[in-house]
């Protein structure tokens, strides 16, 4: 059935660039997105080693003692210390800094304690503050608290680990936004992926100085709000995947409600925030349960969106396992941290990266072929400006700027012409290559011998620019290119259309030929010898079509025009002539080129026949199957005809020779055969071609590959067996199988 | 067969004296004969009143005869059929979407030329399966609104491209074979609306119109 609308959905445009990100190409973006990613992390770097490392740290020893590393002293956690700076001066207890800076229930106490971290931390930028306290027994302390500029060395290991955590997953979701814009779990991916790096960023930040991080409160507010948007990510994509659920109105509900109470938290309009962010985070787990339980229920088992629902639910659980057992419980149980906070981060990527793995194993993304080259397009040329930035900021630090600014100028000015200038010289070497491409077409398609060895030796002249060429008379016996006289020499042997040359001193004169030059001269002497080859099929094969016309004319056309000559009729005689014009009609037809499948031809003969018989008050039954119909192998135009003279020969003997009344016909498809069975109710028993109508069916059954029965016992039948497919047939088979002339 | 003017368009004179003879014993009357387009077109600019059938021959020394069927079909009261030595897709659908209502084989015999005549008349209409697929790939992103196939039209020609005939395919779709011939002759107008639709585009992408 010829369905016009019968398109795959998917077909051209699965992978293709998102036509929403607008003119820009997509590799663009990614290399856009990339830098800004890049960009972000890096100004996260200057922020973290803005602040100042303090040789001063206070943990907890046991439920009433605290440990001040740096005096090296343990005291009482009533203890109070006093901090003095040019700037002020600032009193608490040792007890109440002791713990972890995460906020706690009472939100007056976080802001205090917030506070005090930003005072302390202007305190010990000046780098003269003084600790004052009372150890365990009565006696006073001096520390003079140092505060050392943070050096990218010092920057803590668990600072890198959220740092790359931060990078690696604001890169996989800005990736993947990239390429598949519209499709909606991609968007819940890359929103996923944004709050982690969110929530990581600021973290690596605020870990470095837990005692001392200035603004703490905004940065805890970014991590909230990253949280936020990892959490409303994973509501998405649990609403729409593996399975939709809810329309998507209530994923961006989901998204505007969790940013609320982000802001909200931020800007601290209500005042229990951390009670209400507290709130949010079980609100969204327990949304988050219950989408993963539907998901695996709706989901049939043993379907690919069940097990991707388990995958997502084992990695939630995960994540969620990670996310308590390292930053809620230490809080709860009023323990040490068990893992620096920071170092959750890594792993959470870790299994978020789980996720983006079960969403593309079961083809929530579908790439092009266009994204892995995009991708490996933008990270090459990501590194080279990372690489740039490095060296600029490297010599900056270690020698200052006027070092830097020679190294940029070297970097991109100096490079940058050369490269200018490589191209150009690389423009003259692909003119000359498409020339030489342009050269062997020639050659191929030259008939002239003079003309072809002329050409081949133009083409050689302008692949290595030698200083002479020659005939190679040594080099005769040689099959493939080689390198003579210490690479004074290359010598090209025969091929299909060429004699033997050599070719002396390449690249006028300057150098010596090289393994490289005979390479190429192999490649050339290819690529030669396949167009010849090619261009010497397609004159056989035109050779082959006016052998096959010439054959037919003569068989069809000459033999019918022959025997209406001495006809004494003359109505036999148009007769004859009618139908040497309709056997002529076939052979142009043929000559049109379209080829037919064979549902097609059987269609075609069905047609012809039902209505000669229908024409001639006979009786069709012949059932028209969708399966014959839809028979998709392509027919040679040679083997149709002699498909449709056979049916027409049955035919024509029915109309003319026999009294029947009905025909039945049965075509069916068994074991790479088609059978045609053809039957009429003729009159009497024995009603079998005459003339040469059976030598000619049985002939072109023959040229077929296929074989025919006839069976007289019951009116008329014939069942023509021929196999779908088979090789092309020679081009003499039909010439040997005829009988000699007509 | 219905009273009207018959017109015979053919250069070869052999075949023109025969086609004239037959035309005679069909219609009873004397047909007007041109042996060139420019002759033709002279007689049709004056031509009597009344229905008329032209058999036009395609091959014409000054021109090709689909411009004169083309030039007839814009009017109601003429048939124009075209008379062709080859019955292949490509002539066919060349000739049907220039506007002619039938074909005729110049090399078929007399009782077969009558027999086509008086079918054309009953409104029988010719057409095969690869016809019937052409129809369906040309007709498939029409230029013009007005040759859009209608969902039955294509169910038609697609039970003709099965190789099934007019009154089987009236059969499984369960109306009389009239019916699908008329659907038939609708696809083929629709054909020569589209292809005058074309020329216009392709006239005003090279600024003639």
């Amino acid at each position: 059935m010829i369905d016009s609308q019968a398109l795959a959905a998917d077909g051209p445009e699965a992978g293709r660039p998102s036509a929403a990100l607008g003119v820009v190409a997509p590799a663009r973006w990614l290399g856009v997105f990339a830098v800004a990613t890049l960009l972000i992390a890096f100004g996260g770097m200057v922020a973290a080693l803005q602040t100042p490392r303090i040789g001063l740290a206070v943990t907890r020893e046991g439920t009433a003692a605290v440990r001040l590393t740096g005096p090296g002293v343990v005291v009482r956690a009533e203890t109070l210390l006093t901090f003095r700076a040019p700037t002020g001066t600032l009193t608490f207890a040792a007890g109440s800094i002791a713990d972890d800076a995460d906020p706690r229930i009472d939100h007056a106490r976080n802001v205090r304690h917030w506070q005090r971290m930003s005072v302390l931390a202007r305190m010990l930028a000046t780098g003269r503050t003084e600790l004052r306290f009372l150890d365990a027994q009565g006696r006073p302390h001096r520390y003079l608290v140092p505060a050392a500029a943070r050096t990218f060395a010092s920057l803590s290991p668990h600072f890198w680990s959220a740092w790359l955590a931060a990078i690696l997953a604001g890169l996989a979701g800005l990736w993947v936004w990239t390429i598949r814009h519209r499709d909606w779990s991609s968007r819940q991916f890359a929103l996923m992926s944004i709050g982690l790096a969110c929530a990581s960023l600021p973290m690596a930040i605020a870990g470095e100085t837990p005692l001392a991080t200035p603004h703490y409160r905004w940065l805890l507010a970014a991590n909230n709000i990253g949280s936020m948007l990892f959490g409303a990510g994973l509501m998405g994509m649990l609403t729409r995947f593996p399975q939709p659920l809810l329309s998507p109105r209530w994923a961006r509900l989901g998204l505007v409600t969790c940013l609320a109470f982000a802001m909200i938290q931020a800007l601290e309009l209500v005042g229990p925030a951390y009670q209400l962010t507290g709130a949010a985070c079980l609100g969204i787990f327990a949304v988050m349960l219950v989408l993963l339980l539907a998901q695996f229920v709706t989901a049939a088992p043993g379907t690919a969106a069940r097990r991707a629902a388990m995958l997502i639910a084992a990695s939630t659980a995960t994540t969620m396992t990670i996310v308590i057992g390292i930053v809620i419980v230490p809080i709860v149980l009023r323990t040490g941290q068990v893992l620096h906070t920071a170092f959750a981060f890594p792993l959470i990527l870790i299994v978020h990266l789980g996720v983006a793995f079960a969403v593309t194993r079961t083809r929530l993304v579908t790439f092009g072929a266009w994204v892995t080259t995009a991708t490996a397009t933008t990270g090459a040329t990501v590194l080279v400006v990372a690489l740039d930035v490095l060296l600029v900021i490297g010599t900056w630090l270690v020698a200052g700027p006027a070092l830097a600014l020679g190294a940029a100028t070297v970097s991109f000015v100096h490079i940058g012409v050369r490269g200018a200038i490589r191209r150009g010289s690389d423009d003259r070497e692909k003119a000359r290559e498409r020339t030489v491409l342009r050269r062997i077409t020639q050659l191929s398609l030259a008939i002239d011998a003079t003309q072809r060895q002329a050409l081949w030796t133009e083409t050689l002249r302008l692949a290595f620019a030698p200083l002479e060429i020659a005939p190679d008379r040594q080099g005769e016996a040689a099959r493939a290119p080689y390198v003579g006289a210490e690479g004074r020499s290359l010598h090209v042997p025969q091929t299909v259309a060429t004699t033997a040359l050599v070719l002396l001193h390449a690249e006028h004169g300057f150098r010596r030929f090289d393994e490289g030059d005979r390479t190429r001269a192999v490649e050339l002497c290819a690529l030669l010898t396949s167009t010849a080859q090619a261009r010497d099929e397609y004159v056989r094969g035109v050779a082959e079509e006016r052998l096959r016309i010439a054959r037919d004319l003569h068989d069809d056309v000459g033999a019918r025009l022959m025997t209406s000559l001495h006809r004494t009729d003359s109505t036999a005689m148009r007769q004859d002539v009618r139908e040497a014009m309709a056997d002529i009609r076939l052979i142009v037809s043929n000559l049109a080129g379209t080829t037919r499948t064979l549902g097609e031809v059987m269609a075609d003969l069905r047609h012809e026949a039902a209505t000669r018989l229908t024409a001639a008050g006979i009786a069709v039954v012949w059932p028209a199957s969708q399966a014959i119909a839809d028979l998709d192998d392509p027919v040679s135009e040679t083997d149709a005809r002699h498909l449709a003279s056979i049916v027409r020969e049955l035919v024509t003997n029915t109309v003319r020779h026999t009294q029947a009344d009905t025909v039945e016909v049965t075509v069916s498809i068994a074991a790479g055969h088609l059978t045609l069975v053809f039957g009429d109710n003729g009159a009497g028993p024995g009603d079998a071609p005459h003339g040469n109508g059976l030598g000619n069916m049985t002939r072109r059954c023959e040229a077929l590959g296929g074989r025919i029965e006839f069976d007289g016992s019951v009116g008329f039948q014939a069942t023509v067996s021929v196999p779908r497919q088979r090789a092309p047939a020679s081009p003499d088979a039909g010439m040997a199988a005829r009988p000699a002339g007509p | 067969m219905p009273a009207r003017h018959v017109l015979i368009v053919e250069d070869l004179p052999d075949t023109l004296a025969w086609l004239a003879a037959v035309a005679r014993e069909i219609t009873g009357a004397e047909p007007a004969t041109a042996a060139s387009l420019g002759a033709a077109r002279a007689w049709v600019a004056r031509r009597p009143a009344g229905p008329l059938l032209a058999l036009v021959d395609i091959g014409l020394p000054d021109g090709s005869g689909l411009s004169l069927v083309a030039e007839l079909a814009r009017d109601p009261a003429a048939t124009a059929v075209v008379t062709t030595i080859f019955d292949d897709d490509e002539t066919l659908i060349a000739a049907f979407a220039a506007g002619a209502h039938g074909y005729l084989l110049k090399s078929a015999g007399r009782a077969d030329v009558e027999a086509r005549l008086r079918a054309l008349d009953a409104g029988e209409v010719a057409i095969s399966p690869s016809m019937a697929r052409r129809l369906l790939q040309r007709l498939r992103q029409p230029p013009a609104a007005a040759s859009a196939l209608t969902p039955r039209e294509r169910e038609v020609l697609s039970m003709i491209g099965r190789g099934l005939t007019l009154g089987e395919a009236g059969v499984v779709l369960g109306i009389s074979s009239q019916t699908v011939a008329t659907h038939v002759k609708t696809i083929y107008r629709k054909l020569n609306i589209a292809s005058r639709a074309e020329a216009a585009l392709e006239a005003r992408h090279l600024g003639l119109a």
